[in-house]
């Protein structure tokens, strides 16, 4: 009986059902297939208690001042102060790509925004000044997943909802493993401009430093509000996040894109990413009490000692499991589906909760980038027009550099965990 | 067989909840009934466990005391500011003085029962950042982390202001001054890792340090005569086990001094100034007048 | 009667895509207004943070029945929902099977209790309960849940049926969860 539960999920999977319904319609099936059938009465409590949870409060405000930031015009803004800053240098375009999105990930965070922005913006004219196509487009893509790594990230704050870890822990975390990503992309940047020969900016077409940094400052203010408040605690995340949708307002008059129409847009999408995440939640979470029944969590850490894989043998197995789900599942469902089975096996091995939360989401972001599925290459290839293959081809490098740093990153978990324990926010 | 989910984790030394929880499930199996231990949160947290045993899909549930307090206030009788001076004073007001039969008057029709009252630790004291507390007057321009509206009006009531603070923001809190501190159990800052900031405690014996344990009144009430008792039975050993528990407990506050947290015991006086000052918390509106003379008669009794 | 239905579906959908914007405003503000309050007035309101969390509950209900409206809820094969003929309605009774398989517990279990008492349900369970901080029932909170797998399965049906009398409206947009 149990085992028609897979066939049925692969059959509603096939229908084009999304997936959140696909994982509630087998858990229902799967509780009456296990005689837990009484158990469905709890339903509705677990799902309203799932998702009555203040840790995710941040979520929505925070997706709501990305929004209203990316809206607001400050596109041109951050790439103008980045070029100031770098684009004298030999592949000067490729570094400003790759510190646009620095910037853009004190604002927002999300990989798929900052790719598609910047394919729109810097590729063209990356491709008008000597670069190929190819590469313009690899270098965005491959940058674009410093954004949910540097806070603020949603990633990060799920992350903190399911593992009960502070956000304000993780999100101090994220910063330097985020600014080592960068460093290694603007050094392998440098690599290809010296072997390609790729052109710096010319000084005529320099954006002068003085008003292009006056002009940013609305958007930069935004991060160090919220780092700021979070970290010196005049705010928790959740106060930090309304304020930056306050903040990313007055930015929006700033820049003056931000219509009316454009705010009202904001919300409906805020509103319904958010539920798109709910919906995910509530799915998860009546296959969760099921499994907690079955004891399916005690059965897992079993199988992993069984196995005899160490610490380290099962750090290395998530992390494949974990750039899989990248390539091929959006991230909610990846994290609210694997985070709870699969992270608390690695706490019992001594893992530090922090710095696996920053552990997971890198590997999930460069799941977003690797062939043959990465959701960010869709996006860039299909902005720019660059064949979905030839790109897969070209990022191979930057993928190979960015699983570098994540393995320093796993080597010295110091990387990530300094910033959160020099503030008494992570376990020595 | 019956489930028993947890609100500690398994450590008979450190929890008094488990040592109840646990000695409640030795008992039942000792005699013929098997019981199941569930680790903290693998069923759920507070919300979902409470709707787990009201419709009796869950037998036991170790849980807080505001969990009945939504359906009736009564039970907050027991977090009346120096009201109890011991534990045994807490047990004669549940018994003997009928106050647990109250209680579940109301949270029964709800189908909740409530099997005991259990002690998690010695009573509160004030744990803060900043200063020694050695009397009422010391407390002035501390911001202490609140639980709800009632213990914002004690600390106003000592001279303190109080602030709403989820716990999952707590550290981040104490360390920058969001708050500077709370009142817990002295145990509280060890396991959760809160000595490298709380620096002062002062012993005030506030309120006990209580949870509760709930069952499925449906599931009580269609036990046969014998396993009933054997229920019940169950409940008084494990609620004596965890009173000879707290017992155990006095080394807490060698553990903190060695955590670098410096205490203050209160003299009899500055003790009696922190009962006077904690009298317009009986009057926050939390329970009625009624209510607390309930209290009051259950516990002469 | 099919298209009287989709009718009703739209206007569900407007009204809750408003409701949705409204939690979210309500949510700003009232997050917004715990800071305001504890650093210019001093004085730490005790109902925002529960106000906050409440309004986000709205929000993200009512929001996930226009995601699911709009098709925008991550998908693996979303290509399955463009086919048309007998094959593409097969696929539709398919997906709508689905979500009343989930919807219908969280719908029957909002009324009835696990012993089919009706009254004893989820909702006339939290009627009975207060709210933390807020003086209200649990009820104008937890209303949301089987309030928006009533809409869910109400905007499914219509969908379907649409399909299968050949009215399909143009349906989906790339998921909006591609922006975490
Ligand atoms: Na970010
Ligand atoms: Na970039």
């Amino acid at each position: 009986m149990i085992s028609l539960v897979p066939l049925l999920a692969a059959v509603l999977l096939a229908s084009g059902l999304a997936l959140a319904y696909v994982i509630g319609g087998a858990a229902v099936v799967a509780f009456v297939a296990t005689d837990n059938t009484r158990y469905l009465a709890i339903l509705p409590q677990q799902i309203f208690s799932k998702i009555d949870v203040f840790a995710l409060m941040a979520m929505p405000l925070f997706i709501l001042a990305g929004e209203l930031m990316n809206r607001g015009g400050i596109t041109s803004a951050l790439i103008n102060l980045s070029m100031a800053l770098v684009g004298r240098l030999k592949g000067g375009l490729g570094h400003v790509n790759v510190l646009t999105s620095v910037f853009f990930a004190g604002i927002s965070g999300s990989a798929v925004a900052d790719s598609a922005a910047l394919s729109n913006t810097l590729v063209p004219e990356m491709t008008r000044r000597g670069y190929s196509l190819t590469y313009a487009s690899a270098i965005t893509a491959a940058s674009s997943i410093i954004g949910p790594i540097v806070p603020p990230s949603i990633i990060l704050i799920f992350y903190g909802a399911l593992m009960q870890t502070s956000v304000t822990a993780l999100f101090l975390a994220g910063i330097v493993p985020g600014l080592l990503l960068a460093a290694a992309l603007i050094a392998l940047n440098a690599v290809y401009a010296w072997r390609e020969g790729h052109p710096s900016v010319a000084k005529a077409d320099m954006p002068p430093l003085l008003p292009t940094l006056v002009r940013s400052l609305p958007a930069l203010s935004l991060p160090v509000i919220i780092l700021g408040g979070i970290v010196f605690g005049w705010m928790t995340p959740t106060e930090a996040a309304s304020v930056a949708v306050v903040v990313a307002l007055g930015a929006g008059r700033f820049y003056e894109g931000l219509t009316p129409a454009a705010i009202l847009a904001s919300l409906q999408r805020t509103a319904m990413l958010s539920g798109s995440i709910f919906i995910i939640i509530c799915a998860v979470s009546a296959l969760g009490h099921l499994g907690a029944l079955e004891r399916i969590p005690e059965a897992i850490s079993e199988l992993v000692s069984s196995l005899g894989l160490g610490p380290v043998g099962y750090m290395l197995l998530l992390n494949v499991i974990f750039i899989l789900a990248g390539m091929v599942l959006d991230i909610p469902v990846a994290l609210a589906l694997l985070v709870p089975l699969l992270a608390p096996v690695a706490l019992e091995q001594g893992a530090d909760p922090v710095h696996l939360g920053i552990v997971l989401s890198f590997n999930l972001c460069i799941g977003l980038i690797s062939p043959p599925m990465g959701g960010c290459l869709l996006v860039v290839s299909t902005v720019t027009g660059v064949n979905y293959w030839t790109l897969a081809k070209a990022i191979v490098p930057f993928v190979l550099v960015e699983i570098a740093v994540l393995a320093l990153l796993i080597a010295y978990p110091q990387i990530s965990l300094a910033l959160p324990q020099a503030f008494g926010l992570a376990g020595g | 067989q019956v489930k028993i989910a947890l609100d500690s984790p398994p450590d008979l030394e450190g929890s008094g909840s488990y040592v109840w929880a646990h000695t409640f499930a030795e008992h039942l199996e000792a005699n013929g009934i098997e019981a199941e231990e569930f680790q903290r949160g693998a069923l759920g947290g507070d919300d979902e466990l409470f709707d787990q045993v009201s419709q009796g899909l869950l037998e036991v549930s170790m849980s807080p005391l505001n969990i009945v307090g939504s359906i009736d206030k009564t039970i907050y009788g027991l977090r009346l500011p120096y009201f109890f001076t011991d534990m045994e004073e807490v047990d004669r007001a549940l018994d003997g003085g009928g106050m647990l039969e109250k209680i579940n008057a109301a949270t029964t029709p709800e189908g909740v029962r409530v099997l005991a009252v259990d002690t998690v630790g010695q009573a509160s004291g004030i744990f803060n950042t900043k200063k020694p507390i050695k009397s009422v007057a010391d407390m002035a321009g501390l911001r202490m982390r609140a639980l709800d509206e009632s213990q914002i009006e004690l600390y106003k009531a000592w001279g303190a202001d109080g602030t709403i603070v989820s716990w999952a923001e707590v550290p981040n809190a104490l360390q920058t001054g969001v708050a500077d501190g709370y009142l817990n159990p002295n145990f509280v800052p060890l396991l959760f890792g809160h000595t490298d900031f709380l620096k002062h405690y002062t012993d005030a014996a506030v309120s006990p340090s209580l949870r509760i344990a709930i069952a499925s009144e449906d599931w009580y009430q269609g036990l046969s005569d014998a396993d009933r008792q054997t229920v019940d039975d169950a409940v008084a050993a494990a609620t004596a086990a965890n009173r000879a528990w707290l017992g155990t407990q006095d080394g807490v506050l060698d553990q903190l001094r060695d955590a670098g947290v410096e205490i203050q015991t209160l003299d009899e006086a500055a003790r009696q100034e922190f009962r006077d000052a904690s009298a317009p918390a009986y009057e926050s509106g939390l329970l009625t007048q009624e209510q607390i003379a309930e209290w009051e008669t259950a516990k002469g009794n | 009667m099919v298209l009287g239905l989709d009718r009703l579906s739209a206007l569900l959908n407007t009204i809750a895509l408003w409701g949705a914007v409204l939690a979210v405003v309500t949510m700003v503000g009232a997050a917004g207004w715990q800071v305001i309050a504890r650093y210019i007035l001093d004085a730490p309101p005790i109902w925002t943070e529960e106000l906050a969390r409440r309004a986000m509950v709205w929000a993200g209900m009512l929001g996930a029945t226009c995601a699911f409206r709009r098709s925008a809820d991550p998908t693996l094969f979303p290509g399955m929902r463009d086919l048309q003929g007998r094959l593409g309605g097969v696929l539709a009774i398919t997906r709508t099977a689905g979500v009343l398989i989930f919807a219908a517990p969280v719908i029957w279990f909002s009324i009835f209790d696990s012993r089919m008492n009706p009254l004893r349900g989820f909702l006339g369970r939290s009627l009975n309960r207060s709210a933390e901080m807020l003086d209200v029932s649990m009820i104008w909170f937890t209303a949301a849940v089987p309030l928006a797998f009533s809409i869910i399965v109400l905007h499914v049906v219509a969908m379907t049926l649409l399909q299968l009398t050949g009215q399909a409206r143009p349906t989906h947009f790339p998921p909006t969860t591609k922006e975490i």
